[in-house]
């Protein structure tokens, strides 16, 4: 429809320029002759100016008197056209002195006049349902009706994306029904979780709710129980016995993934995971907790079990993390008198040579220093193989401790062994370089959920943050394309670095193959991941906290999990 | 084909809502033309105050009147719901019959070609002042309470709401027009025109003026609070609502009003208008600040009152609708700044803006330039951010916008910032016309663009904005208006 407006105020424009030069030329009685020659630049410009009028109203017609509109419309053309662009063309250069201006005060009426023409065959053409009967069948191609239904299963960082980016593809037009299907009514912004943990910003501010980023798309807090692809159906349970019956003609999977014990169940059984929010806030209440405990306890190696805390897995959660709680933990001493900095250890078992694998073995190194430097002792080639209660076992070493975090390893949801689609040895379902999964033609998956080939490595993408995002990205392209009968694209992505924090105002950085460490790194950080994190008013709420965290202690209180009940006072006369 | 043998809706619709305001039309016309004609016989002029001086016709004016007045209930008279919206709607109806009538009709009625000269207009601007000022507005007021009694009646449940609203608007429009009143009275301090104002009670002594300059302007305000009450309701409306207004008190101050209590009647014409220019730019710029100040104030009775209950409040609140538009506004100000660049670079006005910092190259002078252009353009997303809804609706605010900054620009800013006396005066005001085209691209360039970059967020914030924000009754002839106000800056200064 928009072509159609910006053609059929090409065509109004050119007839109400001539007609109002026709009515000038005989109120006025102006010598013809003398205007023949610009008539042509005149009806150009007029024609022009018309499209101009055409696409700026065609969606609000009937918002504003339409010849007030043309009369405005009329004075910029004279401003435009009359004063500038005319005079240029002509070799005159630009006539906005007073005195020229005034000398153009006829055509300044003509303009106007012709606007309010211009304006009223427009409207003339709407109101007559002319313009309607003058649409094509190729303006019906701009925007086809389309009534399917796309359902993404998963509210991280993919389908969020997703669906963020289907949205904005599909605009106002169309009906596309999309529904979000994810485990929790908020999007958690993963690279930020450590700094819960460790105190540095609050648990809702790195976690803005999904409802706030969407217009037309539904969100559905809820888990998937059940996908029956055969069907095109997703059951959903929202509740204990609420289950929710989806179709969908699109499925789009980006479950992600969930920690991987290795079948260890005495692992999953001591070890906190740190995976979501609630994690994050169990973990920091128990080192709270811990800290109060020891405060108290008069036995010293007692005191020193409550006080080592293990982490498990170097990568940038386990990093991060133990970096964060190290500042933390420390850095809350002095409230708690009976406790000294020697009571304390924090350690950090890694299979591998060095820690931060994703990043290059010099920087791996500078980490490695600064965070022993810190009080942080990295034990590498290590693996925990048992957990009891208040024990770790690393190797044949026992270690007396009550705090084992596992950021060693995560599978794919194991949801999706049930749907029969095909797999990799890790359980992720297999997809082409266009991100469909295999041998499937209606289902997509992105994320850690799914083992994309990577076309610009050769290898299969890797499971992080940024690649999920360009993922989501393409997926969400491809979707748009497939409903509007396009072909989708093949992902492709080059990964741009990778940045992690190892403690207080020190990070390592590698951006586009330059690397950074130290303050900067870490300015660089906060910089990035703040642009990152969604919404402009968690953007802010993270500053405060990170401004508050400069001249402030950190805070000790408990995060509240569960709701606790005051006790009431007894009844008079027990 | 059935829509072209049945008339679609819209004419349906047209013939039965439209046709209703015919009659009450005519009659407003007719009352207004009469009050007009008694206005200028008491002042020995010609009722049809045509250019060629056609002898006086009382009942061809009568007759002429009734007619506009017809017109206007037809086309506008759907739009007047309060009196600020029938006052500008009859401005606005006003200056369109001097178009047709004095500068073309009369002309024609005479035998005469009329070439839609600039001096044909010039000698027109008696009629331009009294048939926009003075007949337009009284019909458009008139009109209202004509349609207001028949469609809603006046009872005691509206008066005690009305009373409630209208002490707060009073409160609120008196300290802004005190405050506007200050900032003219420096000029007015200046040029020395206080004993002027003086002279309306026999003296002219410089405080007794300032006394009852501070009188009048706390006066405008408080009717100007009242008026506009309910149309004021964002500080960019409130910008032009402030320019029209400012506009109008011109005319009725010292083209009018003063004069006739001075004994000298009222003095239309264009030599009279030419000797107070430099007070035209100052009832412009007192109407901008007074309407700024005044829809502040409101905001913030509203913000504390109003909005702060929680069933009411905005999901997004103010600061992140207010952030967004600031940075939205940064970012669109690029484009509007570079298109002005190019007019900078042809007049060499560069080095001069260079001057306000102590510098002098063209290079600084550009980075100030953008540096300016930036905070304008964040100005205009805090401001503007509900009122660019439409690229239409962009375009015309970044017209308001541009002429605004002009005036305070270039004309009072600048030269104050560099030491110079104000630039209100005509000569000053045609130097600097290049520089009005500049800010009119520039106002249009940003408003494009930050109705580009604002159309991610448009249809969430549509479904938040309360109705009246979406009003667009009144916003044409704000921006009419505000045209209306630069074609007699161009009548004035030619």
């Amino acid at each position: 429809m928009t072509r159609r407006w910006i053609q059929s105020g090409a065509l109004a424009g050119g007839g109400a320029a001539l007609l109002s030069l026709g009515l000038f030329i005989i109120v006025s009685g102006s010598d013809t002759n003398r205007l023949v020659p610009g008539l042509l630049m005149y009806l150009g410009l007029a024609v022009a100016s018309g499209a101009g009028y055409g696409w700026l109203l065609w969606a609000h017609t009937d918002r504003y008197p339409f010849a007030v509109m043309g009369v405005l419309y009329g004075l910029l053309s004279w401003v435009f056209f009359g004063l500038v662009l005319v005079p240029v063309f002509a070799g005159l250069g630009p006539r906005w002195n007073a005195v020229d201006a005034a000398g153009q005060f006829p055509l300044l009426m003509v303009y106007l006049l012709q606007g309010a023409l211009l304006a009223l065959a427009l409207r003339v053409l709407e109101a007559t349902g002319l313009l309607r009967l003058m649409a094509t069948t190729r303006d019906t191609a701009e925007h086809p009706t389309v009534t399917r239904r796309v359902v993404i299963l998963g509210g991280g960082f993919a389908g969020v994306t997703t669906a963020q980016e289907l949205e904005k593809l599909l605009g106002e037009t169309g009906d596309v029904e999309i529904t979000l299907v994810s485990r929790t009514n908020h999007l958690l912004f993963t690279p930020m979780l450590a700094e819960v943990t460790a105190g540095g910003v609050e648990a809702q501010h790195i976690s803005p709710p999904l409802r706030a980023f969407f217009r037309r798309v539904q969100v559905m807090r809820g888990e998937p129980a059940e996908i029956r692809i055969a069907e095109n159906r997703v059951l959903v349970q929202s509740g204990s016995q609420n289950i929710t019956d989806l179709t969908y003609d699109y499925l789009v999977l980006a479950l992600g993934a969930v920690p991987n014990f290795f079948g260890n169940t005495a692992l999953e059984q001591y070890a906190f995971t740190f995976k979501s929010l609630a994690d994050a806030i169990h973990i920091r209440n128990h080192v709270i907790d811990c800290l109060e405990r020891a405060d108290s306890e008069p036995d010293p190696m007692n005191r020193r079990t409550m006080l080592t805390f293990v982490v498990v897995g170097a990568g940038f959660a386990g990093t991060e993390l133990i970096g964060g709680l190290n500042d933390f933990v420390r850095g809350s001493l002095w409230y708690y008198k009976h406790l000294h900095n020697d009571d304390v250890t924090f350690l950090l078992v890694h299979p591998g040579e060095h820690i931060l694998p994703e990043l290059s073995t010099e920087l791996a190194r500078y980490a490695e220093k600064k965070m022993t430097d810190r009080g942080v002792t990295i034990r590498g080639n290590a693996r925990v193989t048992d957990a009891s209660l208040g024990r770790v076992s690393i190797g044949d070493e026992a270690i007396s401790s009550e705090t084992l975090i596992w950021t060693a390893g995560n599978l794919p949801n194991p949801l999706l062994k049930q749907i029969g689609c095909e797999m990799d040895n890790r359980g992720a379902v297999i997809t082409d370089e266009r991100l469909l999964v295999r041998g499937q033609h209606n289902i997509w998956a992105v994320g850690d959920c799914a083992s994309i080939p990577d076309v610009v490595t050769g290898k299969k993408a890797p499971p992080t943050a940024q690649y999920a995002l360009r993922e989501a990205k393409t997926l969400a392209y491809n979707l748009c394309a497939v409903l509007n009968g396009r072909e989708p694209m093949v992902f492709s992505h080059r990964s741009q670095g990778a940045l992690a924090v190892v403690g207080h105002q020190t990070a390592c950085a590698e951006v586009f193959g330059f690397k950074f460490s130290g303050l900067f790194a870490w300015l660089l950080w906060r910089g990035i991941y703040l642009s990152k994190l969604p919404t402009l008013e968690k953007k802010i709420r993270v500053l405060l906290d990170w401004v508050i965290d400069v001249f402030f202690p950190r805070d000790i209180t408990y995060a509240p999990l569960i709701e606790e009940r005051t006790e009431a006072a007894p009844a008079a006369g027990d | 084909m059935t829509s072209i043998i049945n008339p679609p809706s819209a004419i349906r619709h047209f013939s039965t809502s439209r046709l209703r305001y015919a009659l009450p039309g005519s009659l407003a016309g007719l009352i207004a033309g009469w009050l007009y004609a008694g206005l200028l016989a008491s002042q020995q002029m010609s009722p049809m105050m045509s250019v060629t001086d056609l002898p006086g016709d009382g009942v061809l004016h009568l007759l002429l009147s009734a007619m506009v007045g017809l017109v206007f209930g037809i086309t506008l008279g759907h739009q007047i719901t309060t009196p600020g919206s029938g006052l500008v709607w009859g401005i606005v109806m006003g200056a369109a019959w001097w178009l047709v009538g004095p500068l073309t009709l009369f002309p024609l009625g005479q035998g005469e070609r009329p070439d839609w000269s600039i001096a044909l207009a010039q000698s027109a601007f008696p009629q331009l002042a009294g048939l926009a000022i003075m007949y337009g507005a009284l019909m458009g007021l008139i009109f209202w309470c004509l349609v207001g009694m028949t469609e809603k009646p006046f009872s005691l449940k509206w008066i005690r709401q009305t009373s409630i609203y209208s002490v707060q608007a009073a409160i609120s429009g008196g300290l802004a027009g005190l405050l506007g009143g200050w900032s003219f009275g420096q000029w007015m301090e200046q040029v020395g025109f206080f004993p002027l104002v003086a002279g309306l009670v026999n003296s002219t002594d410089v405080a007794t003026g300032r006394g009852l300059h501070f009188g009048i302007s706390l006066l405008i305000g408080i009717t100007y609070g009242i008026l506009f009450q309910r149309e004021t309701r964002t500080p960019a409306t409130s910008i032009a609502w402030g320019m029209v207004y400012g506009l109008i008190w011109w005319v009725l101050g010292p083209l009018t009003l003063m004069p006739w209590l001075l004994g000298q009647g009222v003095q239309w014409g264009l030599g009279s208008a030419q000797a107070v220019f430099p007070s035209l730019i100052g009832h412009l710029l007192y109407g901008v600040i007074l309407g700024i100040l005044q829809a502040l104030l409101s905001q913030v009775w509203r913000i504390l009152f109003v909005d702060s209950d929680p069933l009411r409040r905005d999901p997004e609140g103010p600061g992140t609708r207010g952030l967004r538009g600031v940075l939205l506004g940064s970012s669109a100000s690029l484009v509007g700044g570079l298109a002005f660049t190019s007019i900078m670079i042809a007049t060499n006005a560069l080095p001069q803006v260079a001057g306000l910092m102590g510098m002098s190259s063209v290079v600084e002078g550009f980075v100030i330039h953008m540096g300016i252009s930036t905070l304008i353009g964040a100005a205009y997303g805090l401001f503007f951010r509900r009122e660019s809804q439409s690229p239409f609706a962009a375009l015309a605010w970044g017209i308001v916008y541009g002429m605004v900054w002009w005036i305070l620009g270039p004309l009072t800013l600048m030269p104050s910032l560099l030491g110079l006396p104000l630039q209100w005066s005509l000569a000053a005001v045609s130097a600097s016309f290049p520089s009005l085209i500049g800010h009119l691209l520039y106002g249009v360039f940003l408003a494009l663009t930050y109705n580009r970059l604002q159309q991610r967020y448009r249809a969430y914030q549509l479904t938040l904005v309360p109705t009246a924000y979406h009003d667009a009754n009144v916003s044409p002839a704000l921006w009419t208006l505000v045209v209306l106000c630069l074609v007699v800056i161009l009548l004035l200064q030619a």
